[in-house]
């Protein structure tokens, strides 16, 4: 960050390539579907391409760029007022072939289990993400943030405007809830 | 005795229970992380749950990778966009579009105005003269309001009302004051805001959204 505030626009493509499937999956948690996370997603690295001068090293780059992404999300949801599931609908919609294809070769690439455990495994991950949907949208945040992008319960509360205090009990709540619906599958194999 | 010691170790490994989604997390000091290791190493039922938790990680980390990737590239389309911003004649001066110092300044200003009329006010509460400050105490007289021929606004419920909400915003301003608190941009909004929001989080959540908004119209590449 600091050699793009400096004038190096590589850089500036080099943050994009980095954080921008993380952030794609952010959005897309939060907006309507793939189209409007991908634009939203755009949008929100043009902010910081914008704001790189008022940036200050001190904050933590990665926690202001998905405060970015979330306030965008946000107002997305307030603008077209509409909320649908969004993790489990991406993966297995039906009627999308592209969607459908990418599952079945998905499927038929991985060599290390049978076909009838990759399916179970692909119906159980199916079934967590349509889980993930139902928490509230701050625990389903806070589980994003601290599972894919490995984030300390102090940046999740920086994105979120929380305490650390507050997102404990949030990632705590949504892994009970978790834990509850999902115990006949957590013996380990 | 051993009933004492099993209701110890059922109290160990309640606390240890509640700790155990920060020690995964990597959220707790290195004391207390040697002491979850140390008690996990030797309860079967915390060896347990611990496996428990890890699996559910394990699960959900799994069920998230599944998600599609983003196939394209953003790059390019990101660099498009800002040329097409380049491209675009500046935006109107609204004052949206006016830098942020500048709308810092007038808040500053407005609110520096609210201080000294209320000053003037409470210094002369029941005083029928013009106010010691007229050039200041001028702007914020309501336009609809009769003034007398030599300049006296003339006074009544609504300008008790007024008065009355004038001397919050002092009250407010004294009160941080006190507190040393730095009379930033964000508190100038808040101050402004203060009586029209629900809650003070709604008022902030607004102020980030039009910083957001505000870096969009006003920082020309």
């Amino acid at each position: 960050m600091a050699s793009f505030q400096s004038g190096n626009e590589d850089a500036f493509d080099r943050i994009v390539r980095h954080y921008q499937s993380g952030v794609f999956h952010f959005v897309l948690g939060t907006v309507s579907d793939r189209d409007r996370a991908e634009d939203l997603t755009q949008e929100t690295f043009l902010r910081v391409y914008r704001a790189r001068s008022r940036y200050e090293p001190s904050a933590r780059f990665r926690t202001w760029l998905f405060t970015i992404a979330h306030r965008l999300g946000l107002n997305e949801i307030r603008s077209t007022r509409r909320r649908r599931n969004v993790f489990s609908e991406v993966v297995y919609r039906r009627g999308d072939n592209d969607e459908e294809d990418s599952f079945w070769n998905s499927v038929a690439d991985d060599e290390s289990e049978s076909p009838e455990e990759i399916v179970q495994r692909k119906e159980l991950d199916h079934m967590i993400l349509r889980l993930l949907d139902t928490l509230p949208k701050n625990q389903r945040i806070a589980i994003e943030l601290q599972r894919t992008q490995k984030f300390s319960y102090a940046d999740i509360g920086g994105v979120l405007n929380l305490s650390p205090g507050a997102v404990k009990s949030l990632l705590v709540r949504a892994r009970e809830k978790l834990k509850s619906k999902l115990a006949p599958y957590l013996q380990d194999r | 005795m051993a009933q004492n010691s099993k209701h110890q170790d059922h109290q160990d490994c309640q606390e240890m229970r509640d700790l155990l989604h920060l020690f995964l997390d990597g959220e707790l000091g290195n004391d207390r992380q040697l002491t979850v290791e140390s008690h996990v190493a030797y309860c079967e039922g915390c060896q347990r749950e611990l496996e428990r938790q890890k699996t559910l990680n394990r699960r959900v980390d799994q069920a998230l990778d599944a998600r599609p990737a983003l196939t394209i590239d953003l790059v390019p389309k990101i660099r498009d966009r800002l040329r097409d911003q380049d491209r675009s004649p500046p935006p109107s001066q609204s004052l949206q579009s006016l830098p942020w110092w500048i709308r810092a300044a007038a808040c500053v200003a407005v609110v520096t105005g609210f201080w000294l009329v209320a000053r003037s006010l409470w210094n002369h509460p029941q005083s029928s003269t013009p106010p010691t400050v007229p050039t200041v105490a001028q702007p914020f007289a309501p336009s609809g309001r009769d003034v007398a021929p030599d300049g006296e606004a003339s006074r009544g419920t609504e300008g008790e009302v007024e008065d009355e909400t004038i001397l919050e915003h002092l009250e407010i301003l004294e009160a941080f004051e006190d507190e040393n608190v730095e009379l930033s941009m964000d508190l100038v909004q808040l101050l402004l805001e203060e009586g029209n929001d629900d809650s003070v989080d709604a008022t902030m959540e607004a102020l980030i959204d039009e910083i957001l908004r505000d870096e969009a119209s006003s920082d020309q590449l």
